[in-house]
């Protein structure tokens, strides 16, 4: 069972090596002993440069990439031991923007909601294709749809199923400043009407620093920063997080308040 | 608001929906195939082949079809659903979602099962205006029918999941299942072939399904209807643990 008490997110000394394979020649270490708490209700910004270890975090989370040692926790439940139950908790809007092009946009929806164990009668598909302006499209073709509605539809799915912790893995790459803006208001919202724990990815720091009330930055798989952005700003005497960001990342200046 | 049944059942509807959307690929091509099948070698140069037993060699190769049609059609269903979904990235979407590993093997392997039975169904309708035959022991024509999807349905899978591009895919089509369809017994019995390659076909598993669907057909066959049902059952039963176990252990899958 879940325990709402508990954390949203637990990652306790979590490490993944991925092995030599087609695709890498040597072995990455791509997430290093990493633990982070994240509170239910929160919405967490992890940052990073491109391959720092937060979509590998993410996948962890999710199932896609095992873990090669620690534990990863979602309100208590183990993430491998109880994956179906952790599953039906997280809402996914993955970094890449992937269709099945054998479904229309109402379809798609309503397969996910499915998917999830939603019955029909509790569905919100109309109501969140209303929201994410994509009710004109309910019998396109995913394949019809622009850059930015395909994300929207994206995050649609992620939705179907009110889920406690919603996971948003750059959620606004290649989307124009106006869907930006309304997918962060949506986002707020979502944070707190349904008190959803939002974590979220992002190489646009204004989007942390509109969104997160904790800041997260990892490099080469360990967590460098940790703390709510005014303090921050405070330990590190910057203006903005985008210096804070560039002077962890490329001068390696590690924040004190690295645990929770 | 969660119910537990639901995902398997969505999974399972979705696939089949899949199927019946590209019912000119799917069950349009196979009832061309087998028309084509049955007017050349039926109709033509079939009423120069004996077979003997009284049947007339139209009426043989109508079982050999319709295993063609389900082996085929089982182990496609796959490529759709996995293949194509890994290739573009959206079969992720599936393993992520709330099912257990039997469940998501299953959805798949059932899929691949119904596939494989509607055009095995077809076909047969077809032939019955031709001459086609009424099964003799229905209940052992379509156990190994059923058993025969399954294999290849999880064949099907397996080799989707493991496959890279498309030659690898296509590469188990070419070099595996044709050769062992068509040396399987489709248009023959073994009864026709010299020695040594009737001995080499009894290594061929298609072998055993087509001769168990004739003899449920018939009541006649090549071999021991009994081994050919154990050779099925027991395909089928090794193939699904493997699946379930694919994907729980994400071979292929999860890294």
């Amino acid at each position: 069972m879940l325990d709402l008490t508990k954390p949203a997110i637990s990652l306790k000394r979590l490490d993944k090596k991925y092995k030599p394979s087609d695709r890498i020649k040597t072995e990455v270490h791509a997430v290093k002993h990493l633990t982070l708490d994240i509170k239910r209700g929160e919405v967490f910004a992890l940052l990073g440069p491109n391959g720092s270890g937060k979509s590998t975090t993410i996948n962890i989370l999710t199932g896609l990439v095992i873990a090669t040692g620690g534990t990863a926790e979602v309100f208590g439940m183990d993430v491998v031991r109880g994956y179906k139950q952790v599953r039906s908790t997280i809402g996914v809007v993955p970094q890449e923007v992937t269709m099945d092009p054998f479904f229309t946009v109402g379809q798609a929806l309503d397969l996910q909601a499915g998917l999830y164990g939603v019955p029909k009668p509790d569905r919100w598909n109309m109501e969140l294709l209303d929201r994410l302006s994509l009710t004109p499209h309910v019998n396109a073709n995913p394949r019809q749809l622009s850059g930015g509605m395909k994300r929207r539809l994206l995050v649609a799915k992620a939705l179907v199923h009110k889920p406690a912790v919603l996971v948003l893995d750059e959620p606004t790459a290649g989307v124009d400043v106006e869907l930006r803006r309304s997918l962060w208001a949506f986002v707020r919202e979502l944070n707190k009407t349904l008190g959803m724990t939002i974590l979220l990815t992002t190489h646009h720091m204004e989007e942390a620093e509109e969104l997160a009330d904790r800041i997260g930055i990892i490099m080469k798989g360990e967590l460098k920063a940790l703390d709510t952005l005014a303090n921050l700003k405070t330990r590190h005497g910057k203006e903005s997080l985008e210096d804070i960001y560039l002077e962890v990342t490329q001068n390696g200046v590690e924040s004190a308040h690295t645990h929770v | 608001m969660f119910n537990p049944a639901l995902p398997f059942q969505t999974l399972l509807r979705k696939e089949i929906h899949r199927f019946f959307t590209i019912w000119i690929q799917a069950i349009l091509t196979p009832v061309i195939t087998t028309s084509l099948y049955i007017v050349i070698f039926g109709l033509t140069v079939g009423q120069q082949i004996k077979v003997g037993d009284g049947i007339s060699y139209l009426t043989f190769i109508i079982p050999g079809l319709m295993m063609m049609g389900i082996v085929n059609n089982s182990a496609m269903s796959s490529w759709g659903t996995i293949f194509i979904g890994k290739l573009n990235g959206y079969f992720n979407e599936m393993l992520i979602a709330p099912l257990s590993y039997f469940e998501l093997a299953m959805a798949y392997i059932l899929t691949g099962v119904t596939r494989g039975l509607v055009v095995g169904t077809i076909i047969w309708l077809v032939s019955l205006p031709f001459g086609g035959p009424i099964p003799i022991h229905p209940f052992y024509a379509l156990t190994i029918a059923v058993l025969s999807a399954c294999i290849f349905s999880c064949s099907g899978i397996i080799v989707a999941i493991w496959a890279k591009d498309f030659d690898q895919m296509g590469g188990f089509n070419t070099f595996i299942l044709l050769p062992l369809v068509y040396l399987g017994g489709v248009f023959y019995s073994l009864k026709l072939l010299p020695g040594v390659w009737a001995d080499v076909s009894r290594f061929n598993p298609i072998f055993y399904m087509i001769d168990g669907l004739r003899f449920g057909f018939f009541g006649a066959s090549d071999s021991n209807p009994a081994l050919a049902m154990s050779v099925a059952l027991i395909l089928a039963t090794g193939l699904t643990v493997t699946c379930v176990w694919i994907f729980q252990s994400g071979w292929k899958l999860r890294s």
